[in-house]
């Protein structure tokens, strides 16, 4: 179906700290200055201490423990209503 | 470290991965910088192909101690008759059913502008790293991205 000329889109841009809010993200990773592709190996190196950082705090956890916190971390994304009705 | 043929990367990042002398199993995807390359890849937006290709994957690095560093751009589905048919809905759910029983830890990076398919596909991983300048749109038809494209310069 042809859209009208007047229709305008809206598009609705999650920036990282909104999602942060939500949950769905864990860590934003700091970027070089003017952007990660005007220098891409300092933004290895602040993407690499970020990895190690949760390499780490995974490594520790045992396979099934993984498994539960992935389920409930993908469950509790988006908690729009934080009492009951 | 062994890197899979059909995977291209920038040398610089492959010689970064080797130099952290860990096991990972690195996924990416690249829409191309310029027209040529974006025609080339159809701006990634193969999303079955993608996503069934990184089911395989993971499936065979399911029991290894292989670290899984999902390093992508999410592509947003096609909202159209068409991907649907040749089953692209399908293909998201599979990839997110396949992740969500991997044993090994899995860390998604997310750099660049994406939108919702393959936002569903991060949030799966144990833990999710975005850019300081990522967006996320919630659909990413090239009608909104030339106006969200209009509106950033």
């Amino acid at each position: 179906m042809p859209l009208r000329k007047s229709w305008q889109p809206k598009p609705c841009a999650l920036l990282p700290l909104t999602l942060a809010n939500w949950a769905a993200s864990t860590t934003i990773v700091p970027e070089p200055e003017g952007g990660a592709h005007r220098d891409y190996e300092a933004a290895a190196n602040l993407l690499d201490i970020s990895l190690q950082k949760h390499l780490a705090e995974l490594k520790r956890l045992p396979p099934a423990d993984l498994l539960v916190s992935r389920y409930n971390k993908f469950r509790n994304i988006a908690q729009f209503f934080k009492t009951v009705a | 470290m062994a890197i899979a043929p059909s995977v291209t990367m920038p040398p610089s990042f492959a010689e970064w991965l080797a130099s952290t002398a860990k096991k990972f199993l690195v996924v990416g995807t690249q829409k191309g910088r310029d027209m040529k390359q974006r025609v080339y890849r159809n701006s990634e937006r193969r999303i079955r192909k993608v996503t069934a290709r990184r089911c395989v994957l993971c499936r065979s690095r399911k029991n290894s101690a292989a670290r899984f560093l999902l390093l992508s751009i999410p592509t947003a589905p096609i909202p159209e008759f068409t991907a649907e048919e040749r089953g692209q809905a399908e293909a998201i759910a599979h990839n997110l059913r396949e992740m969500a029983g991997l044993e090994v830890p899995i860390i998604a990076t997310v750099i660049g502008v994406g939108g919702s398919g393959g936002a569903l596909a991060i949030a799966v991983a144990d833990r999710v790293l975005m850019m300081e300048n990522f967006n996320l749109l919630r659909d990413f038809s090239g009608r909104l991205r030339r106006h969200h494209v209009a509106r950033c310069h």
